[in-house]
Parts: C-alpha cells; sequence; structure tokens
C-alpha cells in the first residue's frame, strides 16, 4: 500500500481516537451515519457481541465491510468498542463462511437447494407432528436472534403448529434474572439503567468480572471512580480477576456461600437498624417459599415454589441465623469485612449499586440469589433512584429485547405475558389473528429437559438457530449423543461450521448482523434498530425469511402476511407492549435514535423506571411505585431465601471447585471470535487457571498438562498458574470458548428449580499431571 | 495491513512512562496525551489477530487500566479476499 494512504489511514485512525475521547464536544455526530467519506459509506448497528449493546458505525464499500468505528452518538459507549470491536471485522468474513444449504447423506454433507432443504425440512415436521403430535417439535433460539426472528419462532411455534416447544439459549444465561424480576417485582428487566455506572459513588460486583465481560462499562464505571476519588469499588468472587484488581476491595467467598453472605449482610442491616423504615412501610412486603428444592437432576423434575406472606418480625427471626459469625464460617469471610459492607449498602451518604451476571444466574440457587441482591436494595430503599440500583447484567445481544421481550421461552408470551394464563393466551391470540384454543396453555419444556426430551425421544424434530448448543449445555455428553439417535432429525441455521452443525441433519446457511435487518435490546431496556448493509454471501438467508419459508410450506403461511416484513411485524408486536409499561416507540423512531429506553411514550423514553419524574407510569404524588406488582398491592418483595449448598461439592474422589466462563479475548463459544488458526490467536485455546499453592501441592508447573475429571467427563488441558484470572484456594476455572476442550462435558445439568436455569459455575473435579 | 485508533486509559501516576514505553516501530504510536491522562494510539499489525495480540499485550502492561477502540480499518485485509 501507498505509504501517502498509509499515512492516511494511520491520521483518519488518530483523528477517530481523539473525536472518540472527547466525545461529548462532538455531539452533532449523530446524523454521520450515513455519511460518505472515502469511498466509505457509514451506517449504524448495535455490536454483534455481548448484552451491552455498544454503538458501531459500520463502513461499506463496493458490498464488502472495511472499517468500524465506535458510535460518537451512542451514549453506551459514546465512541469507543472494546478490543471485541476487532471482531467485527471477521464476524462476517471467515473462510469458511456457510453459503449452501447441506443435506446429511450418511457422514457427510452434501450441497442441495434451498428447495431441496426447505422440503425435506417440512416433511420431517409434518411427518412428527400427524404421527406423534405437535410437542414431538421444537425449536431452540437465542438471545442473538433479532426481536423478529424471536417473534417469528414463537408466533408460528404457538400460534401456527400449536407447540410451546420453543426455548431460547437464554435459559442458559439469564433465566434466573427473570424469575427474580418477575418475583420480585411482577415485571421483567430492570429499573435503572447504564446513567447508575456515572452518578453512583458505592458499587458491588457479584461474582461479575465486568472488566472482561463487559468492558464497555466497566470503563464507564473506572472514569466515575477516576473522576471521583469517594467511588468505592467491592469485587466479592472465587477468583481474582482484572476486576478486582481495579476494585477497592476483593472479597473471596466459598462458591454458593454468596446466599449465606447476602443474608449476613441483611442480618446486619436488620440487626443494627439500618433499613429505611419508612421505604419498607410504603413499597415492600415479605415473603417466604419453599426450601430444600432440589437440583432437576432427576428427569422430567416438577416443582412449583408456594410463596406465602411473612411479616417483617417473621424475616427477622429468619434472619437470625445468618449472623456474621455463622457466614464468616460458612464464607471464609471475615466478620469485620460482612460488617463493614452491611454499612456501606446501608450508608444514607452513599449511592449504592449492585451488579451480576452468570455468578448468580449460573447458579442452582439462582432466583434465590437475585431475591436475596433485591432485598438489600429494598432494606434500604436505595432503588429506583438516579445512582443507586440493583443492576442485572446480560451477556447476549438480545437476551432483553428477544428472548425476555418477545417471549421466546416455553411458558412465554410478548411483555411478560404466559401461557398458562388464559386472558394472555386469548390476547396473544388476538393479536395473531388466530384461535386462543390454538396455543396450548401447558408451558414447553426448559432448554435442559427439551434435550433430554431429545434423548429420551419424545422430541424428534428440533431446529437450532443462532446458537450453539452442542458446545453450551451441561453434561454435554449425552445431548451431543442424543442428537445422533436414531429418529432424530436435526436442523442447525448458522454462518459457520460448528461442533452443533456437525451434530445436524440439515445445515442452512444464515445471513447475520448487517447482512440483514434487525432490532436487539440491550441491558438496560434501550432498543436498537440496524438497516441492511451488505447482501449476505453466497445463497445464505437471513434466519426470520427461513422461519417464514417453514410456516408457508407447513401452511401457516397466513402468519406471516407482511408487504413490508419488518415494519409490519414490528407494528404488530409492538400492540402488546402498549399500555403495559413496557411500550416501544414507531418503527421509524428507531432508525435515527441511538436506541430508546422502554417504556416510550409520547417518544420520551425512560432512565429509571418506577421512580416519578422519570416514569410516566408513575403518577405526580406517588414518588416510587412498583405498578406492574398489582398482586402484592404495588408493592416489591423481600424473600426470606435460606443459604442451601450446591448439587455437587468437592469431596475426597472429586476435590476441587470447577467454574467455567469468559476471557476477554472471546464470545461465548468462540464461532465468532475464534476463526483463526489457533497459533494467531491472542488468547489461543482453553487453560484450566490453578491456584499456586494447590499446584505446587500436586507438583504442576505453569504450562504443565493436566487431566481433569468429573463424574461425567475428562478433559487434558495446560495449567495457568498466576495467570490472568487467579482461582481462590481449592477452585479450577476454564473459559468456554474453546471448541476443541468441550468443558461442558465435565458439568453437572443441576439447574435452579425456580427458573431451570443451570449451574454452570459449580461442579467437582479431580486434577492429576496428564 | 489493518489500523486502528485507540484510546489507552492508564493509571495517573504511570501515564509520563508508558507514553515513552508504549510505542513499538510498525505496532503502536502515541499520538498524544489527554489532559485527563489518556493516551491516543494508533496500532498497526499484519493482521486484525496481530492486532489483537498488540493490543492483549498494552492490556497486560503495568499502569494500563483499559484499552477501547475507536476506528478500524480493514479495507486491504479484505481485499486479500480471503478475510485473512
Amino acid at each position: 500500500m501507498e505509504w501517502t494512504r498509509r499515512k492516511f489511514l494511520k491520521t483518519t485512525a488518530a483523528a477517530a481516537a481523539f473525536a472518540a475521547a472527547g466525545a461529548d464536544l462532538i455531539k452533532g455526530g449523530a446524523g454521520n451515519a450515513e455519511a460518505v467519506e472515502n469511498g466509505i459509506k457509514w451506517g449504524k448497528a448495535p455490536c454483534r457481541f455481548c448484552g451491552v449493546g455498544c454503538g458501531v458505525l459500520v463502513g461499506v464499500k463496493n458490498n464488502r465491510i472495511v472499517a468500524t468505528k465506535g458510535d460518537p452518538a451512542a451514549p453506551v459507549n459514546k465512541g469507543l468498542n472494546c478490543i471485541k470491536g476487532y471482531f467485527l471485522s471477521k464476524v462476517l468474513y471467515g473462510k469458511d463462511r456457510l453459503t449452501k444449504p447441506l443435506i446429511r447423506k450418511g457422514d457427510k454433507f452434501v450441497e442441495a437447494s434451498w428447495d431441496e432443504a426447505m422440503e425435506l425440512i417440512t416433511s420431517k415436521f409434518k411427518e412428527s407432528v400427524e404421527k406423534h403430535g405437535p410437542d414431538s417439535v421444537a425449536i431452540y433460539g437465542s438471545g442473538q436472534w433479532t426481536v423478529f426472528e424471536g417473534y417469528a419462532a414463537s408466533k408460528l411455534f404457538k400460534g401456527g403448529i400449536g407447540t410451546n416447544n420453543i426455548e431460547p439459549n437464554a435459559r442458559l444465561c439469564m433465566a434466573s434474572a427473570v424469575a427474580a424480576f418477575m418475583n420480585t417485582f411482577g415485571s421483567d428487566e430492570p429499573m435503572g439503567c447504564y446513567d447508575d455506572l456515572d452518578l453512583g459513588d458505592t458499587y458491588f460486583l457479584w461474582g461479575a468480572n465486568m472488566a472482561e465481560a463487559h468492558p464497555v462499562l466497566f470503563s464507564r464505571l473506572i472514569d466515575n471512580k477516576l473522576k471521583n476519588t469517594r467511588v468505592k469499588i467491592i469485587d466479592l468472587g472465587t477468583r481474582f480477576t482484572r476486576t478486582s484488581q481495579m476494585a477497592d476491595m476483593y472479597v473471596s467467598f466459598k462458591p454458593q456461600t454468596d446466599l449465606a453472605i447476602l443474608n449476613g449482610i441483611a442480618h446486619v442491616i436488620v440487626k443494627e437498624k439500618l433499613y429505611d423504615e419508612d421505604f419498607i412501610k410504603k413499597h415492600v412486603v415479605f415473603k417466604k417459599g419453599k426450601e430444600n428444592i432440589g437440583y432437576g437432576l432427576e428427569e422430567k423434575y416438577k416443582f412449583d415454589d408456594e410463596p406465602k406472606g411473612i411479616t417483617f418480625e417473621e424475616y427477622r427471626e429468619f434472619l437470625k441465623l445468618y449472623t456474621p459469625e455463622y457466614v464468616s464460617k460458612l464464607s471464609g469471610v471475615p466478620v469485620k469485612t460482612i460488617h463493614e459492607m452491611a454499612h456501606l449498602y446501608a450508608d444514607k451518604k452513599r449511592k449504592v449499586n449492585s451488579l451480576w451476571t452468570m455468578g448468580f444466574n449460573h447458579h442452582s440457587r439462582g432466583t434465590w440469589a437475585n431475591n436475596l441482591v433485591y432485598n438489600l436494595h429494598l432494606l434500604t430503599g436505595k432503588i429506583g433512584r438516579p445512582g443507586e440500583n440493583p443492576l442485572s447484567l446480560t451477556g447476549q445481544p438480545s437476551a432483553c429485547g428477544t428472548a425476555r421481550e418477545v417471549g421466546t421461552f416455553g411458558h412465554r408470551l410478548p411483555a411478560d405475558m404466559v401461557v398458562m394464563n388464559p386472558e394472555h393466551r386469548e390476547k396473544t391470540a388476538k393479536i395473531w389473528g388466530v384461535p386462543a384454543s390454538k396455543i396450548p396453555a401447558k408451558p414447553g419444556p426448559h432448554a435442559v429437559e427439551m434435550f433430554r426430551g431429545l434423548d429420551r425421544g419424545e422430541i424428534k424434530v428440533m431446529w437450532i438457530q443462532v446458537t450453539n448448543p452442542f458446545v453450551s449445555l451441561p453434561n454435554l455428553t449425552r445431548y451431543r449423543k442424543a442428537a445422533r439417535k436414531e429418529g432424530r432429525f436435526i436442523v442447525v441455521s448458522d454462518i459457520y461450521p460448528t461442533r452443533s452443525t456437525e451434530l445436524a441433519d440439515v445445515i442452512l446457511p444464515s445471513a447475520s448482523w448487517v447482512e440483514k435487518e434487525g432490532v436487539f435490546g440491550n441491558t438496560e431496556r434501550r432498543t436498537q434498530h440496524w438497516f441492511k448493509l451488505v447482501e449476505p454471501p453466497g445463497e445464505a438467508r437471513n434466519d426470520l425469511w427461513q422461519t417464514m419459508e417453514l410456516a408457508r410450506r407447513l401452511g401457516h403461511g397466513n402468519l406471516f402476511p407482511y408487504k413490508s416484513v419488518e415494519k409490519e411485524m414490528w407494528e404488530e408486536y409492538r400492540q402488546f407492549t402498549i399500555g403495559q409499561g413496557k411500550d416501544l416507540a414507531p418503527y421509524e423512531a428507531y432508525h435515527k435514535a441511538r436506541g430508546l429506553r422502554w417504556p416510550v411514550v409520547n417518544g420520551q423514553e425512560t432512565l429509571w423506571r418506577y421512580a416519578e419524574g422519570h416514569d410516566p407510569y408513575v403518577k405526580k404524588g406517588e414518588g416510587l411505585k412498583f405498578y406492574k406488582n398489582k398482586a402484592n398491592d404495588f408493592k416489591a418483595v423481600i424473600w426470606a431465601r435460606p443459604y442451601e449448598p450446591p448439587a455437587e461439592s468437592p469431596d475426597r474422589e472429586y476435590p476441587f471447585w470447577l467454574s467455567t466462563g469468559r476471557v476477554l479475548e472471546h464470545w461465548h463459544t468462540g464461532t465468532m471470535t475464534g476463526r483463526v488458526p489457533e497459533l494467531k490467536r491472542a488468547y489461543p485455546a482453553a487453560v484450566v487457571e490453578m491456584n499456586a499453592d494447590d499446584a505446587k501441592r500436586l507438583g504442576i508447573k505453569n504450562r504443565d498438562k493436566v487431566k481433569m475429571s468429573s463424574r461425567r467427563g475428562t478433559i487434558v488441558l495446560p495449567a495457568e498458574i498466576n495467570g490472568r484470572g487467579k482461582p481462590g484456594k481449592g477452585n479450577v476455572f476454564v473459559a468456554f470458548f474453546d471448541e476443541t476442550k468441550l468443558i461442558n462435558e465435565l458439568c453437572i445439568d443441576a439447574y435452579d428449580p425456580i427458573s431451570k436455569e443451570p449451574e454452570f459455575k459449580k461442579c467437582a473435579v479431580k486434577i492429576e499431571k496428564a | 495491513m489493518p489500523v486502528s485508533g485507540v484510546v489507552i486509559k492508564c493509571r495517573p501516576e504511570y501515564v509520563t512512562d508508558l507514553s515513552e514505553t508504549l510505542p513499538r516501530p510498525g505496532e503502536v504510536e502515541i499520538h498524544g496525551i489527554l489532559p485527563d491522562g489518556r493516551l491516543i494510539a494508533v496500532i498497526e499489525a499484519d493482521s486484525v489477530e496481530g492486532e489483537v495480540q498488540v493490543v492483549s499485550r498494552l492490556l497486560e502492561t503495568e499502569g494500563v487500566i483499559d484499552v477501547q477502540l475507536a476506528y478500524h480499518n480493514f479495507e486491504d485485509v479484505c481485499e486479500s479476499a480471503d478475510g485473512d
């Protein structure tokens, strides 16, 4: 390349970095999205990776993406992306991109036309429904589905085929957060927003490595800290991470004892009367539910919680057990630290926030952990006000917008409605234009049970879209074998070959990200739209088209009568949200805006839900109102939830705790970030992070190969000692991005009986030198 | 060769030293120091993976809090038709 051109590009890069660093000065950038410069046409889109929802400007030349910029007009990230932004260049252009439908012939896949592939899929669906009923077919989707893709799948399966057999991978990710939002506030999704990262001064991070998993939000938090010396970050975890390095206080605890610590903090707050009595009287009720609730390890395990109202006095009695001394013994956290944390939560001069993600959610008592952290905010009244809120972080770009808001779970319908409620079915059927009797009242199986059903043979035909379950499920060996059992038929739509496509009967090549029009919804209720900017390669097609094509061929084409598909589908979907405190704006409102946080009423987004002056549903003089919780007299619930051990704890034979998780340079199962030769990667392959003392005791040195086994599987990995993450004594950690090392074969498929979300953070393993 | 513009957030006491020690010919050029202590840099490498490796190395450097990406041009990478 010519020197002058290179110099020009470098100057452009530096200028963009300067501009982004001073983003406040150039707010006029909102119109830049369609600008053309240097032959590059720019369009806006939310980032394709995590749930933060950063704005990206995508530069296109000759129908190809040639550049990306952090979007200076995007309030989420203000012109700066994280390191994963580099991989946006790779999302679409890996060498092995799928471009033609493929049909399995024996052990090989042969290219087929769309017509052949869709005809085969249609015949399998028809045959299965005729022979075994609608519950013999299923669709397994994703928090990476666009709103349209999720909506079409839900409408076809629930309203057309007549089965609730639809689940998203978000069940493996966010289900506990959803369950707790529903049973605490009567409505899913947070009251606060990212502005709380700028406005607060005390941040408790519960088992969340934000520096690696949500770097842009962590950066906002650090900006706040650098500007304000009062800001305190308290990081609680079982592994010392990059996040811990930046924290003022690192609190190491034994796995699962977060439940006890949360109750211990509440114990001190209640015992020392540090709570906000007035707030509690106005806004809180107390409840308890079932205890010793099991772990879902049995086939077709059934569980229903039995909530019972209790008094504040009874709650106080419940907390008596959780003295700092008792909690310290269980958790390893010093008594003094428990007191200190309680006083920080309760300090009336501090604006306190709690943030968490998979540490709470990948937990066999995940709903309880979410409940218990809300308890602290409800006891102290630090909720629903700018700068002080609990915030459940998400991992996928539309876990909120699609999986949760559209309701692509076996039990859910749009806008927090559920299939078990006849009025909800009635309303849904009316908007969908189908008889209410079409939508079954019985919830479909949750993700783990759906794949168990595939193994047992109740589910014969399964379509998997935008996800890689045969890497990401726990107790993986069972479900990988299930997929290839006689009489099963698996369709996988994806953009690259994966460890899931290898088990398919038909592989469909999909369009990705800006190769289609879409809408995602992020963690802070922000709904973001993008237009199609480039053509997909070869014969790859939008998953939305694929689902509607199956509908047409099955005789359900009437469900999708649209001429302008996305716009008309949006306006139909939007009807579910209006007047429900979940209001979405007309489609066009999202075309230029860098997202809007719902409820959007009269064109105005809502930053803080339930708060007078911010949320249009709260009337003047009401102050704060949990207006979605009608069943509890518009109050939120403080739950008495005990500490209970996990399904499997270390013992003599398997003496270590195994936790799985993420690293900065890869995203989830690595299908988009791992498409380069291993030696060239920044974070090449999975390692097992070990505690230095444990390694020394076992005679293991850094990079030695170790054999790690659980009761379910064995894996050989290099050990990493004193690397980026440092697990506490007795703990090991493995990231799950590496498709050549299926760590989930070791994980137990225990789950939270309330949310049905599996336990990926705790199982027992043994370690030997390989 | 791809080119990117990044903003490097540093612990305040390290800024001056890092502005001198981070640059490497053909990899990292420092283009400015902002009043709040952030560094503006341009990253170059043979491939996108190379850029990511440079950024990962920067992140491992003592005193560096964070590296954020403002602009990424991979035009000529695309011209090689295989996306790297």
